[in-house]
């Protein structure tokens, strides 16, 4: 399969300080990718970069097989945009708002009728077509930016914080809308996001940036990333003699529990063989070893956090 | 082409939209619309040339802070880095920009200039062409504000590009005026205030703009765009 996004070594630059440092990412077609990280991590001037409104200080970029510096116009033509701040033509109302977007796609009068009316329906504003945007709540406002950016049924969907912002109802709204439209395939999506919970939902694939480093990508149950050490939980039915055990170097054991439960911080993941071998040599009576995956925050958390 | 008048429909509808930037433009063109008729009866030359003058105020007024205010407005609002994130070329958001800009400043000064007919005629005796009288005449009341407004709607939209506030990037773009009058006093070209010399004016403002909007265009890119908005 093809990537819809394929960064190799990008770098970008401002007056000496480095918003996006060596850039390796590749975002395979039809895939719902998540971009985490904090804010000022370097996501909306990848995002940027991706849409060619700015250039690479170095390294390679394609999208969609394009490139978005030489390329900018047909790329922009494939691709639906929901930037962090929603941009919409206040004075105008949704139905133009949508009506100026299907023109920019060039797309013919009795098209626009319909897919505007479409797109209005799908985010349940068609009611309110004729109404002017700056009496949106910010709810209905994403959700009019989300119908424009799907618009031209574009096959790279870039959405930049669609929750941000939002109260719970129109978070729910917008996630159910969102999963609908992962769950439809065939489009790329590309997410920035603080929504952990949001991103391991509704994510093939998710890559944390921070300081303009790519420090974790993958998908969000396998996540491994950022220096986060492998843990073991072990039951013992003697934990007592377990916590006498000549570790791996560089284990760290916590516990035991009322259950006789232990967590096992290894230095590395081929350590649960040198570890069961230690408990097994002081007789403490192994019932269980059990690897425990590290959810998509506790990654986040110890690569943001530089853990 | 399409790009282009997908611009001006969305400037147009915004503009149409705006009830403050209408009022703004309907004040001034009614003022100077009908200010020469209520200063008293001169003879049909001089209020030739005051129409002149009139006509080119409102074009200066009204596309000083109209050409800036569509910018910062979608500065503001931003929706200006959706609008570059689409598949619209550079050129096309430039030119859509200034034409929108000068047009607004060019209907209110054609619009000042048809009131000031009206008004003449129904304070004096009968109808006067004043200014429209002759070739010259015509080439300065009907180009003039257009070549004017152009000026102005170039210098207004890149002023508002690195200016957001919508009063400095009116005063700085009122204050570009100031270059037009260097040339004379720098003897580099003569101006007189005949109709024929008036016209050469025009014509010669003409081919400034057009080196104006050439560079314009060229400079008007989407990466430095997106640097300002960042600043």
């Amino acid at each position: 399969m093809s990537a819809a996004v394929l960064c190799r070594g990008v770098t970008r630059r401002f007056n000496g300080r480095t918003a996006v440092a060596d850039l390796d990412l590749e975002v395979d077609q039809g895939a719902v990718f998540g971009f985490l990280g904090p804010n000022g991590a370097g996501k909306t001037t990848t995002v940027r970069m991706l849409l060619g409104l700015l250039r690479p200080s170095s390294g390679s970029l394609e999208v969609l097989g394009l490139d978005p510096i030489a390329q900018g116009e047909p790329l922009r033509a494939q691709t639906g945009v929901l930037l962090d701040q929603v941009g919409l033509y206040d004075r105008l109302t949704a139905s133009q708002n949508l009506d100026l977007f299907g023109r920019i796609a060039r797309m013919a009068p009795a098209e626009r009728r319909v897919k505007v009316e479409a797109a209005l329906r799908r985010v349940d504003l068609w009611e309110r077509r004729g109404d002017h945007v700056s009496g949106f709540s910010k709810g209905m406002r994403q959700k009019l930016g989300i119908a424009r950016a799907l618009l031209s049924d574009p096959r790279l969907l870039i959405l930049d914080e669609p929750t941000s912002g939002l109260d719970p109802v129109n978070i729910k709204m917008l996630r159910d809308l969102l999963t609908s439209l992962a769950q439809e395939g065939g489009r790329t999506i590309f997410m920035c996001t603080h929504q952990l919970d949001e991103a391991q939902r509704l994510c093939s694939q998710v890559g944390i940036i921070r300081g303009g480093r790519l420090v974790a990508v993958g998908a969000p149950d396998t996540l491994e990333g950022g220096g986060g050490a492998p843990v073991v939980r072990v039951q013992c039915s003697r934990p007592a003699a377990a916590t006498a055990a000549a570790l791996p170097a560089g284990a760290t054991l916590d516990g035991p529990d009322a259950e006789g439960w232990m967590r096992v911080t290894l230095a590395q993941a081929s350590d649960v063989e040198e570890l069961v071998k230690a408990l097994v040599a002081v007789d403490a009576g192994v019932l269980a070893v059990v690897p425990q995956r590290r959810s998509l925050e506790d990654v986040y958390l110890s690569v943001v956090e530089g853990a | 082409m399409n790009d282009l008048v997908t611009m001006l429909w969305k400037e147009a509808a915004e503009f149409v939209a705006g009830a403050r930037a209408l009022r703004f433009s309907a004040i001034i063109v009614v003022f100077l619309g009908v200010m020469p008729a209520l200063t008293g009866v001169r003879s049909p030359t001089a209020a030739a040339l005051e129409t002149v003058g009139y006509v080119l105020i409102t074009s200066v007024f009204v596309t000083a802070q109209s050409a800036p205010e569509m910018v910062i407005r979608e500065r503001s609002s931003h929706s200006l880095e959706t609008l570059l994130a689409t598949r619209l070329p550079d050129r096309a958001i430039f030119a859509g920009k200034v034409l929108s800009g000068a047009a607004v400043g060019y209907l209110m000064a054609m619009a000042t200039l048809t009131i000031q007919l009206v008004a003449w005629a129904l304070t004096t005796h009968g109808w006067n062409w004043l200014g429209l009288s002759d070739a010259a005449g015509r080439w300065v009341v009907l180009g003039g504000p257009a070549v004017l407004a152009t000026y102005l709607a170039t210098v207004g939209t890149f002023v508002a590009m690195r200016v957001g506030d919508q009063r400095s990037a009116y005063l700085v773009t009122i204050l570009s005026l100031v270059v037009l009058a260097l040339p004379p006093l720098m003897h580099l070209v003569t101006i007189t205030t005949t109709a024929a010399g008036l016209r050469d004016a025009v014509l010669e403002l003409a081919l400034l703009d057009a080196v104006l909007i050439a560079i314009g265009a060229r400079l008007f890119r989407r990466e430095r765009l997106i640097l300002y908005l960042q600043e």
